[in-house]
């Protein structure tokens, strides 16, 4: 069965389907199902958005009734504070107010005053999550669902594809993976993992054959201060921008929330710390450090910048040259796997 | 018996179209959606049979056998 | 040979992700606790499934035949005010367990008026003939009270069922086990079952003053078959057939014929009968209509046949219109039918002195040759996510669903049958002036937890 592709923007990033089947026609249908359950988790949970969910959660900010939520947002607010107390106040949904006063694009450090002020306001403690009741009792609280929401939203797509009973696919949005399941004649999909300092170029390839991955670098935004790097890795704990970690992150996990919240927590570790704490974890990882250093036990496949496009090329159903254009464009790809036989 | 042979014939010519067509399980949406069932909808479905069974000669098809009644 | 390939093996043995974990630590259990309690994310089984909700739905219906027509009814014999029906249906399905659901089916009406006795020539105009009826008084009320359990296998399900019903006149118990399969990446589903049932009948003495049969036993098989087909991605037809062979006392121990103006005699019907149905339904989806509008065309094909020398067709048709996404359909439907006359039906049997009295005989209009057609109409509008939780407004128009789910409908049925609308030419309609004409008023609630 040929593999066809389904490209679409959502939630801020490149988003595309990778789905084996008969004909296009006949996975369109699928296709359309898919996008519009990002849309409606876009929709629900944007923080941008005047009429999400989210935003009328920071609107009842400072009142003591808060808001009763839906039960799709109570399992994520429930997640949420595993999260947060397995990381020890690392995976914060309240740090996303630390953006008020942390401008990436103007090249200044935020006004200690003003820094101070906004950290009162950063804490999960401080909230009251008593299912299906969530307080926020300072005024100016927020809940950012951004940190999750669209690797949950991989999840989702692709447990709606298995459901319709697609056997195999990859839903990609934005670099964040989760697969339907592996190629039909059973090879997992290879990943393929950007170098931090040269986006362009695979620093190595994972193989995937179910569960999902994810990626966190401090590649994305930055700025430079007085020669100083400031990443725009918010510690909740400190409300400073978090130095010494490792310069990318990744984890494949049985689902791509896990493996998101993983690599968000391993960030906020010292360079050595994150090993051993993904170590510890339990989950294949691929830690790259700030020198270039490659760390982990995660499948590679094929590390360094080597030819990625060697596929058998009798194997006309997959196009061979998708890796290289992925590349481009996503800070993960993925890339069908060289058959066996 | 006609109907009997009429019944084999319509079976087998279904199945011979069958060979030709193949849906995939996740282009069912539209087949799966409650107005293309057998039956939308159970109750009503189920009195109506009642209904025709106890005012017509004729016993309802299109489903296993269920209850007796007396149905004067 | 290339690394790549020793590459790809390699990736293969070596299954990674979640499945090559052995000891999770305390903090991945927690997440992953944590993230398998969000919707959609337990991984689904592939193979067909038990429902996932609760279901329970109830159903009122009020069904009323017209007055028996001035000039088919034989004056001052009973009632011209035919039978009037008031259902209750109740029904709850529930998942229990992955591989299992099960349901319960109540049925609860009461019945009254009057109903056809016999035929006697009209006195008035001697071409005609006058249904005699019986007095209004007639006071009915019905159980019916079945339960079934389904299993689920990856490729079909097995059914059970049982139940009894039970009126003033009759208690009835049954029983049916069926299959299901599906084959062809479930392109092609075939479907299997046996029912058996059986009634015993006592008919209530002193409803009419004629003697009759004390009590009786009736008993009947019946043995499905049914193939359904994918015929596109929008399109599905099914053809089934039914074979059911009925045994015992099947006359209607309540209806007499007449032989002469003055002598009646009981209704009597072989004590046998085999009846075959065949059916062929076909349902297309239109996928012309752009959102938020929606169809399906429903087509349905019956024919029938017995050893009584019935045979009937049906053809059935509704056009399912949905008006907003799917939160309101309307249903317009019509239905055609035509049966030929059993062959001892006889309105009156002829009355000379030298004629024989035939055994079987029967002056019941349902064996007569007549047509009927009938239209309904039918709205349901879904109330979705009722119970959910919301965050202010705005919530409302994610609904995920965990809340109640209703379907309300309203429906409404008028039902004509005349002699002149066989599909053959049969006779007049003298032959069976008791025929029937009714409607229907129905509302269902149906709700999903």
């Amino acid at each position: 069965m040929p593999l066809f592709r389904f490209r679409f923007r959502a939630m801020g990033s490149p988003c595309e389907l990778q789905l084996h089947g008969p004909s296009r026609d006949g996975l369109e249908g699928l296709a359309r199902r898919c996008t519009r359950e990002v849309a409606r988790l876009e929709v629900k949970y944007s923080r941008y958005r005047e009429d999400s969910l989210a935003s009328a959660i920071a609107r009842s900010a400072g009142d003591d009734e808060g808001v009763l939520v839906d039960d799709e947002t109570a399992a994520l607010l429930d997640f949420a504070q595993t999260a947060w107390r397995e990381s020890d106040g690392r995976f914060d949904p309240t740090s996303g107010v630390l953006r008020r006063v942390w401008d990436f694009r103007s090249n200044r450090l935020p006004d200690p005053a003003a820094l101070a002020e906004v950290r009162t306001l950063v804490g999960w403690s401080k909230l009251r999550w008593e299912r299906p009741r969530l307080v926020l009792p300072i005024p100016g609280m927020q809940l950012d669902f951004g940190g999750f929401v669209k690797e949950y939203a991989a999840d989702r797509v692709a447990g709606l594809c298995r459901e319709a009973g697609l056997a195999s696919g990859l839903i990609d949005l934005g670099g964040d993976l989760a697969v339907v399941g592996p190629h039909p004649d059973g090879s997992p999909w290879l990943v393929g993992i950007r170098h931090p300092r040269c986006p362009d170029r695979p620093i190595a390839r994972i193989a995937l054959a179910s569960g999902g991955i994810a990626t966190s670098g401090d590649y994305e935004r930055c700025m430079i201060v007085d020669g100083v790097r400031h990443s725009h890795l918010l510690d909740p704990r400190t409300g400073e921008s978090f130095r010494g970690g490792p310069a990318s992150v990744s984890v494949a996990a049985p689902l791509c929330l896990i493996a998101g919240s993983a690599t968000t927590i391993a960030m906020l570790h010292p360079a050595q710390a994150s090993e051993r704490f993904l170590a510890d974890l339990g989950l294949p990882h691929l830690v790259i450090h700030a020198d270039g250093r490659v760390a982990g036990d995660a499948d590679v496949v094929s590390a360094g910048a080597a030819d990625p496009a060697n596929g058998d090329p009798d194997r006309g159903d997959r196009p061979r040259s998708a890796y290289d254009r992925d590349e481009k464009t996503t800070r993960s790809a993925s890339q069908p796997s060289s058959p066996s036989r | 018996m006609r109907p009997l042979l009429l019944a084999v014939l319509l079976l087998l010519s279904l199945a011979a179209t069958a060979g030709c067509v193949r849906v995939s399980p996740w282009e069912r949406d539209l087949l799966a959606r409650r107005d293309m069932a057998w039956e939308p909808e159970g109750l009503e479905a189920k009195r109506e049979s009642h209904v025709y069974f106890s005012k017509e000669a004729s016993m309802p098809g299109g489903s296993g056998g269920g209850g007796g009644c007396g149905c004067n | 040979m290339r690394g790549g390939e020793r590459e790809g093996n390699g990736a293969r043995d070596r299954a990674v992700a979640g499945e090559a974990l052995v000891l999770p630590s305390r903090t991945l259990t927690a997440l992953t606790t944590g993230a398998l309690a969000l919707p959609g994310l337990a991984l689904p089984a592939r193979a067909d499934s038990p429902i996932e909700q609760a279901s329970a739905g109830y159903s009122f219906s009020y069904y009323a035949e017209d007055d028996l027509e001035k000039d088919k009814f034989a004056a001052g014999t009973g009632s011209r005010e035919r039978y009037e029906v008031f259902t209750n249906q109740f029904e709850v399905d529930l998942p229990v367990s992955r591989r299992m659901d099960a349901g319960i089916d109540f049925l609860y009406e009461k019945m009254s008026g009057a109903s056809p006795w016999y035929v006697l020539p009209d006195t008035d105009d001697p071409t005609q003939n006058v249904q005699v009826m019986s007095g209004a008084t007639i006071q009915e009320t019905r159980y019916d009270l079945t339960a079934d359990l389904d299993y689920y296998m990856e490729e079909g399900k097995d059914t059970f069922s049982a139940g009894f019903s039970k009126e003033n006149d009759y208690v009835s118990v049954h029983g049916a086990m069926g299959m299901e399969r599906s084959f062809a990446e479930k392109n092609t589903t075939l479907s299997l079952s046996g029912a058996y049932s059986h009634d015993w009948i006592t008919p209530v003495q002193g409803r009419f003053s004629d003697s009759r049969q004390n009590s009786g036993e009736k008993w009947a098989v019946d043995l499905f078959a049914g193939l359904s087909q994918v015929l596109t991605r929008s399109s599905v037809a099914q053809i089934t057939i039914n074979y059911k062979h009925q045994g015992g006392y099947l006359s209607d121990p309540y209806k007499l014929i007449a032989i002469r103006n003055d002598v009646n005699l009981p209704d009597k019907r072989p004590n046998d009968k085999d009846q075959i149905s065949l059916m062929a339904r076909y349902r297309q989806h239109i996928t012309a209509l752009p959102e938020p509008f929606a169809a399906s065309l429903h087509l349905d094909y019956r024919f029938y046949w017995d050893t009584w020398a019935t045979f009937s067709h049906t053809f059935e048709a509704a056009w399912y219109q949905t008006v907003w996404f799917d939160w309101l359909t309307i249903t317009p439907g019509i239905r055609y039918y035509s049966q030929s006359g059993a062959e001892f039906y006889k309105a009156i049997l002829p009355g000379s002195a030298t004629a024989s009295v035939p055994h079987y005989r029967s002056s019941d209009f349902r064996l007569s040759p007549y047509g009927a057609i009938s239209g309904k109409v039918k709205i349901e509008a879904a109330l979705e996510d009722l119970l959910d939780y919301k965050a202010s407004g705005a919530a409302e128009t994610f609904g995920l669903s965990g809340g109640l789910d209703l379907y309300l409908a309203f429906s409404y049925e008028r039902y004509i049958s005349d002699v002149d609308f066989a599909m053959f030419s049969v006779g007049t309609a003298k032959e069976a002036p008791g025929l029937v004409n009714f409607q229907i008023f129905a509302v269902t609630l149906t709700g999903r937890f």
